[in-house]
This record gives C-alpha cells, sequence and structure tokens, in this order.
C-alpha cells in the first residue's frame, strides 16, 4: 500500500502465425502496459520492422465515434453500457459497417428534412400570425393587403362540393383558410396566404373554379377566427413535429441492439490493432514487450505458453535488471495499490502528479492527513452529517460511473464522517453545545468562556494544535523523504538537501529552540555552545555541498573550470540555502494555523448567526421568532457550503504544497494496460 | 497598476478560464470529419453549443440553430457588461452595437425587396433576430412598412430615424440601401470609436491596436471592391470608407486608388504601418476574389497573432476582454461554416480551405 506494485518487464518473440493467438491472449488478460521494443536500444530499429495494423485505425475510430454520437441520441454511452469479451471480437468489414451507419444516417436525414419543411411551416405561420397582431381590424387588411407586404387577403366562393378538397390542396401551403358562409351551393371562404406562393395557389384556385367576391364588412371574418385557425394549424405541425421527434429517437432505440454490437467489434478490434501496433517484426517472427505487475508473471506467461504452444521466447526483467541491460533510464509505470476505501485520496494524488516507480505512493498519508485537517477545521456533527448525506446521495446518483466524481462525492462522504467525529470531540452540534465535548469545547475555547482545568481554553491552544500538527506532517513528509532516498540510493541527496539529513537536522534543532524558548516568553535561550552544535554546525556543513558537487559533476562536465567566481558562486549559493531552509521551514510550519483559522472562522460564523437570531427573536433570553428559525436554518447552510468548499480546499493545499514538496517525487507514469476493461 | 488589476482581476479570472472551455483544434477537426451534418451537431453535445443539439433534434433547421448562437453570442457581450468598469461597459455596448446595426441591415433589406422590389421575403424573415438588443426596434413594423415614411416611422425612437431618413433620397433614386448600410456601419464604427475614446491609455492603446485592424480589413475590402466593381471615382470610394481608427488614408489611399491591378494596391496598402503583414501575403492568387479571400485570411490571422500577444502580456487590461469576443466570433464563425458546409455535402478538404 505504501510502495506500488512490483512491476516486471517481459520481451517476448513469438512466430508470425501464432501473433492473432497471442494478441487475443494480451487482450483477454489485460495486463500488459506496452512499450515499443525499438525503444528499449539503439540499433534495434534498423534491425527490426515495425509491425502495421491490419485495419485503418482512424476509420476504426471514427466509425466508433459515429455509433457513439448516435447512440448519445437516446442517453445510451456503450463505454459504461457494455462489458468487452474477446470471444465477441470477430474479423470486421469496415466498408459494411460503414454502409450500415450510412444507411442509418440517410433515414435521419430524411426525418430532418421533414422536421426543417415543418419548421420552416411553423415559422411562415407564426410570421403571419405576428403580422395579423400588427393589425387591428381584417377588413381594412383586405381592402389594403399590400401593407402585409408579403401576405395576400382574398375572399372569393367555390362549389359547396369542392370546399374538402380545396382545404386538403391549401393545406400544403401556409395558408389560412376560413369558411364563413354558405348560400346555396356556394362556400364563401377567407383565403390567406403567402405572396410568394402565388402561382401554385392560382393554380389550385382555378382548379376548383374559385371566384373572387366582394363581401360586406359584417359578413367577413373576426380577426379571431384567423387568429384560432392559425393557431389550430400550428398545433397541428407542432404534433407533426414532436411525432418526427420521436420517429428519430425510435429508429436509434430500434437500431440499438445493432449499434451496440458494431459498437463491441471495433472497439475490440480498435484494441486488438493498438496491441499489434507495438509489434516489430523479423522475417518469421514478431516481439512485443512491456511491464506488468511481478504478481501477474505467472499468469500471463502460462497463457501466452498455451497460446503459441510453447513455442515462444520469453525474457522476464526486474527494473533494475533492465537497466543493467539497456544502459538506460526505465521509466516504469507506476501501478497504485490501494484498497478502493483509498480510492478519493489516490485521486487526490494522481491530479497532483504520478509517484516515480519506487518511491513511496502518499495516498495512504494523504488519507490521514487530509482528513484530520478537514476535521480541525469542520468539526461538527450536524454539518458533518448533512455533508455524509449529501455526499452519500450524490455518490449513489454516480453509482454506474466509474471516475472523477463518483470517487470526488466518496470523499464528500468521508469529510461528512470526519466532521461527525470531531464534532463528538468539540462538542458542537449545529454550532450548539447539546452534549458534552469530548476533547474540548472549541465554541467555548475561542469566546474565553471555556471551563477550569479544559485541555484547550483560548485561541492560543488552537493555534498550538495546528502548529504541533504541523510539525508532525512536516516531520513525517522528512522521514518519508530519506526513505524515497535511500531506495533511490541518492546518497548526496540525502545528506546535503534541505529535506535530507542536515536539513532535518536544522528543522528538528530549530523546533527545539524555539518551544524552549517559547516557554519563558522569549527570555531564555539555549546555551551558546549547544546552539553552535545543533544549529551552526550543520549550516557550516552545507558549505561544503557546492565544491562536493564540484567534484562530483568534473568528471562529467570537465568543461566546468574552477575560477575565482566559482568560489562567489559557491558563497551565494550557500547563502541562499541558508535563506531557503530558515524562512521556508518557518514559513511551511505556520502555514498549518490556516487549519485554526477556518476552525475558529466555522465557529465565529456560528455564532454570528445565532447571535442575529436572537436579535431577530427581539432580544437575549426571548423565545426565537419564524425569523429565526429562517435566520438559523440559512445560516446552517451557508456555513456548510462555504466552509465545507474552504476546509476542503485548504486541506488539499496543505497536502500539495507543505506535506508533498518534503518529499512527493513525482514524473511518473500511471500503468495502463491495454485493457478490455477500461472505460475510456 | 493598483487600480487595473481591481478592474480586470475578476473578469480576467473569468474569461481565461473560459477561453480554455473553447473548441480544441481536434474537435473542430473531427467535427469536419462527421459525415453529416446530424452527426456533427450531435458531437457537441455536453459542449457549450449544447442548446444547437436540442434545436436542431427537434426542428432538424440549421438556420434556427445559427439563429441561436447569435443569441447566444450576444448574451456573453450582456454578461461580461455587468462584470467590467463603466467606461468598459460604454465599450461593450457599443461592441454590442454590430450586432444590432448588423440585424438592421438584413431586415432593411428585406423591406427594401418586399416593399420597393415585391419579392418574397418569408423565407428569410422567419430567422430575423426578434429581440432588442439595445434600441426598441419593431422589426415586423419596418418588414410591414408600406413606404419609405411607414419605415421612418416604424423606427422613431430609436438613433436610426434620422440616418435612414437621410439615405431614402438615394435610395429611392438609385434602387439601393448601399448607402444606408454603409451610413450604420459609420454610425456604430462612430460609436465605438467615442466609446474607446474614454479609455485609460493602456486600454486605449490595445483597444485602437485592435480595432484599427478590423477597420482596415473593412477599408481594404471596400477600396477593392468598390474600385474594381462599381468603378467609383476618388471622392465618392473615400466617404465610403471608415474613417476613424484606419490607417488607410491621405497620399497612401490615393497612391492605392490609382493602381488599376488589385495586387499592386493591396501591395501599396500593405507599407506602413501594416508592413509585417506583406511577408504573410507570400502567395497571392491572380484573381481579385482569391485575393480579397487571401488578404481576409491573412488580416484574421493578424488579428490572431494580436490576441496571442494580448493573452500572453500584462493581463489586467481591456485586452483580455477584447480578445475573448474575438476568440468567441471566430469559434462561432467556425462553428457555422463547418455546419453550413456538411450541410451542402462540401469535402474536408473544402471546409479545411474555408476556415
Amino acid at each position: 500500500m505504501i510502495f506500488p506494485e512490483k512491476m516486471k518487464h517481459l520481451i517476448a518473440v513469438v512466430l508470425d502465425h501464432d501473433v492473432d493467438e497471442v494478441t487475443r491472449e494480451l487482450l483477454n488478460l489485460s495486463l500488459l502496459h506496452f512499450v515499443s521494443i525499438t525503444d528499449l536500444g539503439e540499433g534495434l530499429s534498423s534491425r527490426l520492422k515495425t509491425s502495421s495494423p491490419l485495419m485503418n485505425q482512424t476509420q476504426i475510430l471514427d466509425l466508433k465515434k459515429r455509433i457513439e454520437t448516435y447512440l448519445a441520441m437516446i442517453k445510451v454511452n456503450p463505454a459504461e453500457n457494455i462489458s468487452l469479451d474477446i470471444k465477441d471480437l470477430k474479423s470486421i468489414d469496415l466498408k459494411a459497417c460503414e454502409d450500415e451507419i450510412n444507411g442509418l444516417s440517410d433515414k435521419m436525414h430524411y426525418v430532418r428534412e421533414q422536421q426543417k419543411h415543418i419548421q420552416q411551416e411553423i415559422l411562415k405561420l407564426e410570421d403571419i400570425k405576428r403580422q395579423m397582431d400588427l393589425f387591428g381590424d381584417i377588413r381594412t387588411g383586405m381592402k389594403s393587403s399590400s401593407r402585409f407586404s408579403f401576405l395576400n387577403m382574398q375572399t372569393g366562393t367555390i362549389q359547396r362540393s369542392f370546399t374538402g378538397d380545396f382545404e386538403t390542396a391549401m393545406a400544403e401551403y401556409p395558408t389560412v383558410v376560413l369558411k364563413f358562409e354558405k348560400v346555396e351551393n356556394q362556400t364563401h371562404i377567407f383565403l390567406i396566404s403567402l405572396k410568394r406562393d402565388d402561382p401554385m395557389i392560382h393554380k389550385i384556385q382555378d382548379k376548383y373554379h374559385w371566384v373572387d367576391v366582394e363581401i360586406a364588412d359584417e359578413l367577413s371574418p373576426m380577426k379571431e377566427d384567423v387568429i384560432s385557425d392559425l393557431d389550430a394549424k400550428l398545433l397541428k405541425l407542432r404534433e407533426n413535429q414532436e411525432k418526427l421527434l420521436k420517429q428519430s429517437m425510435e429508429m436509434v432505440h430500434d437500431q440499438r441492439k445493432r449499434l451496440e454490437e458494431l459498437w463491441t467489434n471495433l472497439k475490440l478490434n480498435e484494441l486488438y490493432g493498438r496491441i499489434q501496433a507495438y509489434y516489430s517484426k523479423t522475417d518469421r517472427t514478431m516481439l512485443f514487450s512491456g511491464w506488468l505487475p511481478a504478481q501477474a508473471q505467472k499468469v500471463l506467461e502460462k497463457a501466452l505458453l498455451k497460446a503459441t504452444k510453447n513455442r515462444c521466447y520469453l525474457e522476464w526483467s526486474n527494473p533494475v535488471e533492465m537497466e543493467r541491460k539497456t544502459h538506460t533510464k526505465q521509466n516504469v509505470p507506476v501501478k497504485f495499490n490501494n484498497p478502493l476505501l483509498l480510492r478519493p485520496f489516490q485521486m487526490l494524488v494522481q491530479n497532483y502528479d504520478t509517484p516515480k516507480y519506487g518511491t513511496i505512493d502518499p495516498t495512504p498519508f494523504v488519507a490521514v492527513a487530509y482528513l484530520i485537517m478537514f476535521g480541525l477545521m469542520f468539526g461538527d456533527v450536524g454539518h458533518g452529517f448533512i455533508l455524509f448525506i449529501a455526499g452519500f446521495f450524490a455518490w449513489f446518483s454516480q453509482r454506474k460511473h466509474a471516475g472523477g466524481t463518483r470517487d470526488l462525492m466518496q470523499l464528500v462522504m468521508y469529510c461528512g464522517l470526519i466532521a461527525i467525529v470531531s464534532g463528538f470531540l468539540f462538542g458542537s452540534y449545529f454550532g450548539m453545545p447539546w452534549f458534552p465535548a469530548l476533547w474540548f469545547d472549541f465554541h467555548a475555547a475561542i469566546v474565553g468562556h471555556a471551563p477550569e482545568g479544559a485541555t484547550v481554553r483560548d485561541v492560543f491552544g488552537i493555534l498550538k494544535i495546528t502548529i504541533y500538527f504541523g510539525i508532525s506532517v512536516i516531520s513525517l513528509g522528512l522521514v518519508l523523504n530519506w526513505v524515497n532516498l535511500v531506495r533511490e540510493k541518492k546518497w548526496f541527496n540525502l545528506v546535503f538537501t534541505k529535506g535530507g539529513i542536515l536539513g532535518s537536522w536544522m528543522y528538528f534543532a530549530g523546533i527545539w529552540v524555539c518551544f524552549y524558548a517559547a516557554e519563558s516568553n522569549f527570555r531564555l535561550w539555549p546555551d551558546g555552545n549547544l546552539l553552535f552544535w545543533i544549529i551552526f554546525l550543520p549550516a557550516l556543513l552545507f558549505i561544503i555541498k557546492p565544491p562536493l558537487e564540484f567534484l562530483l559533476h568534473s568528471r562529467k562536465h570537465p568543461e566546468k573550470r574552477f575560477t575565482v567566481m566559482t568560489l562567489v558562486d559557491w558563497a551565494m549559493e550557500w547563502i541562499v540555502e541558508m535563506l531557503e531552509i530558515f524562512s521556508g521551514y518557518l514559513a511551511n510550519t505556520l502555514s498549518f494555523m490556516r487549519v485554526a483559522g477556518l476552525g475558529i472562522a466555522h465557529a465565529y460564523m456560528m455564532i454570528a448567526f445565532f447571535q442575529m437570531a436572537q436579535m431577530a427573536a427581539g432580544g437575549p433570553g426571548l423565545p426565537y421568532s419564524i425569523w429565526s428559525y429562517v435566520i438559523l436554518v440559512f445560516g446552517n447552510i451557508l456555513v456548510i457550503g462555504l466552509e465545507g468548499l474552504s476546509a476542503g480546499i485548504q486541506s488539499l493545499r496543505l497536502n500539495y504544497y507543505e506535506f508533498f514538496s518534503k518529499y512527493f517525487s513525482g514524473s511518473g507514469r500511471a500503468y495502463e494496460p491495454v485493457s478490455l476493461r477500461n472505460r475510456n | 497598476m493598483a487600480g487595473s488589476v481591481s478592474r480586470y482581476a475578476f473578469i480576467n479570472a473569468k474569461l481565461r478560464a473560459r477561453i480554455s472551455k473553447m473548441l480544441e483544434p481536434e474537435f473542430i477537426s473531427t467535427l469536419i470529419r462527421s459525415p453529416s451534418l446530424n452527426e456533427a451537431i450531435q458531437q457537441l453535445q455536453g459542449t457549450p453549443f449544447a442548446a444547437l443539439v436540442d434545436i436542431y433534434t427537434k426542428t432538424g433547421d440549421l438556420k434556427l440553430a445559427e439563429l441561436e448562437l447569435l443569441k447566444k453570442e450576444i448574451s456573453l457581450y450582456r454578461d461580461i457588461k455587468n462584470h467590467v468598469a463603466d467606461d468598459v461597459q460604454q465599450v461593450v455596448t457599443a461592441m454590442l452595437l454590430r450586432f444590432e446595426v448588423e440585424n438592421l441591415k438584413n431586415t432593411l433589406r428585406l423591406w427594401f425587396e418586399s416593399a420597393l422590389r415585391q419579392g418574397p421575403i418569408i423565407d428569410t424573415s422567419v430567422y430575423l433576430l426578434r429581440q432588442n438588443i439595445l434600441n426598441d426596434i419593431k422589426i415586423d413594423s419596418i418588414l410591414s412598412a408600406k413606404t419609405p415614411e411607414d419605415l421612418i416611422d416604424s423606427l422613431k425612437g430609436t438613433p436610426y430615424a434620422p440616418i435612414i431618413s437621410l439615405q431614402i433620397p438615394w435610395m429611392l433614386e438609385n434602387k439601393s440601401v448601399f448607402r444606408m448600410e454603409i451610413a450604420l456601419d459609420h454610425y456604430f464604427y462612430d460609436e465605438l470609436w467615442n466609446a474607446i475614446e474614454k479609455l485609460p491609455p493602456r486600454d486605449l492603446d490595445i483597444a485602437h491596436r485592435i480595432f484599427s485592424v478590423e477597420i482596415d480589413v473593412q477599408n481594404i475590402n471596400r477600396l477593392i471592391r468598390f474600385k474594381n466593381s462599381y468603378d467609383f471615382s476618388f471622392e465618392e470610394l473615400s466617404r465610403y470608407l471608415i474613417t476613424k481608427g484606419s490607417k488607410i488614408k491621405g497620399p497612401l489611399l490615393s497612391k492605392a486608388f490609382s493602381q488599376k491591378d488589385a495586387g499592386e494596391m493591396l501591395s501599396i496598402l500593405l507599407e506602413g504601418s501594416l508592413s509585417g503583414l506583406k511577408t504573410m501575403l507570400g502567395q497571392m492568387s491572380d484573381n481579385q476574389a482569391g485575393q480579397l479571400t487571401l488578404i481576409e485570411k491573412v488580416l484574421s490571422e493578424y488579428l490572431m497573432q494580436q490576441v496571442r500577444q494580448i493573452l500572453a502580456g500584462y493581463p489586467f487590461t481591456i485586452g483580455i476582454v477584447m480578445a475573448y469576443f474575438i476568440l468567441k466570433r471566430n469559434e462561432i464563425q467556425t462553428l457555422i461554416t463547418i455546419l453550413n458546409a456538411k450541410y451542402y455535402g462540401l469535402s474536408e478538404e473544402r471546409i479545411r480551405s474555408r476556415l
């Protein structure tokens, strides 16, 4: 858990005709983080040919993307829904696949064109309606129709038997057809159409023997009739638009199974091709290499031997052996080795950087440090409970999605739990002291009402706790740094750096001196001799760092000559290093006072809201009014949101800048095997 | 110094965060590769342009989706206006005027087509923006105006009534709204320049730099197009150029005008302050349309260079606001170009050549 998993490197040589079986096995096991074999040593690239995948990867990716696009229309994400199985891997005819998707695309295009046509009708009818709205009296409109620059208003008659057909024919265009009087065998019709459609409208009118007539004002239709006819038409068009939208969705729904099948096969072929892209070949063999967790070596070996019927050559090496063989520093991928419970903290670490292979994985330390810091800043049972519940529901809603959001919600749940625990320790329940504190009453301490004999009685006591905590975190960071340096065999850095033995010596000594002086209110300081041994000696020892470094590097860089300026450089380097150690460590330690600051702010905000609630009640001691409760509810929500966020961010900041900076060796790369189970 | 930090600290952080969320070149490339308009639009799901997916899926109407983009762009200006100091607000307001002027120009073209030429306009008029940007402009009243007098009447209460009124005689005589459009452009640039002049020196310098490029692009375009296509005299053409902020004036202008060939004209226009562009114009095509496209591309690239300089420089200036607007407009234009190209089934190469 403290160190990432041990890794092994594999170089494999298989016969050409076993390549398919081997690739399938590699994909099925999903264990190997591939490394191009030509990267392992100079000269290999000239002797080996790179193997090109059998299928065009870009085309596969494009087709896969197209399917994802269609499935996204019905809110389906195949990457999350489909479990890949190597048995489903079949050879794929990309042309046929493309034709199939094009078929769906064409059908969709047809529906979209219909939708567009209907939409334009809707827009035109809405435009007619807007024009009608501008116009007060429809009768005047008929007399001066040119005012409606793109509308034609006419009244006329047709034979009653033609009425239905006439209406059907007119329905093809954005028109308003109002029948308002039937005389003998004739129907009087009021027609509004677009001037643009005049030729077609005239044809229909001719077909049904339309006769223009002038009608008496009192008989002409009302504006309301026109509007209601337009509304009816718009409603029908919108219904049709809805139907087409449903149709387009159903089209994808009907094809869902087939699309998912195609996607699965494309994805498998993509992964298959990706593995083969790492192969290098000679005339009759294929070579590949990669990293995997040491504990999985046997599984992969067995599978490869089986796939090749023992006709393969496998060479296993650990990172040190690889470096010896290749004479190059190996960038070994890092596989975290943490339990699922620590995933949120692993996410925080990865967000910063991936630790270098062989160095400490900070995840478990971050988990402890982060939660303690959060608890100190946000100690309240009620607030913690709300935070936990909110985090739980958000986490539950994300249960089907793997990834950052779910991990973040899990972190919120943890923060809620630690806030509950620290709430019990500080005796705070929605800012009220319902039960006695198990450790000390935080609110009482900051307002100066702490009882006699309490562990912590004032703000300074709280600040002292956070300083102690800061010293512990920094000390742990320094110890972890030594472990990393020893494991990396960086002996020079182990002694002569700020985080090494000399720097740490000065830090611990400095801390002791400060506490010694503080006990006597800075009136008494340790004896001068002692000060020399514990502070100045390591400082003086730092003087030999630059010349030692010069001597060690002079072999590698013979062009660097010793001059008088070199002495000046060494002096400057020493001065800067001392400044950095003194001011850096001081700032790092004091930085932890923000934990107390945030905790105090949390408590004071609650006190402020209680005072406001009291004011709303009319004065101290009076029963709360409804406004008092509103203020308290609002205040609690604000404190949970604002302080929760601040405490979360500050805990992260302290981990990243005060803790990680002491020991974390980033610049590693994550273990990413070509895998059937990778959701990305 | 402290003043500029407090003026721009918030908006600088906000806009830089937004700039980082703009569509990446890889995404644009994926859009270009999409085989159909529907698939291209669906890919916008999960981006700041997700509203387009909804509109297109429900209506199948690309123009409606474009109208949504325009509304979105306008709302961005309004949003940013709320977060800047008074003098910068005035500049943003003046920049918003561009949308109003462009919408009014489109409306006037349709009114002219409908009222004076009796042509059909409904296919286009339905896609006009019908929301007030700065002034209360009644688009439908303008479109239904029967006479020029009705038109002026419908614009009453807006600053455009006197501008349009002055151009009516020329419009009736020449059967064109050309001068109306030029007058509206002049109004916009005058307002913009007046707002810019009130900025403090550092902001003023940046604003001058950016808008001068834009104005020169307009002027070069007009100079080449108007001289060769309409055979205008020097005096007449000078009237159509934007004077405020332009570096193309005086002897440079008359010298350029005296050239017959568009290429020579360009080469003269790009001397002096725009000389840096000459090197970017390595390959000039022979035909005039090609030259104009090329110069537009080069000037747009020049503008992007200015934006990059602004983003890399001192952050607490109006530059960040202007850089954001330019980048956003560029992003929206790119999106519109790709989606239209998909609608018309253009090949990937042709789309890339148009971007």
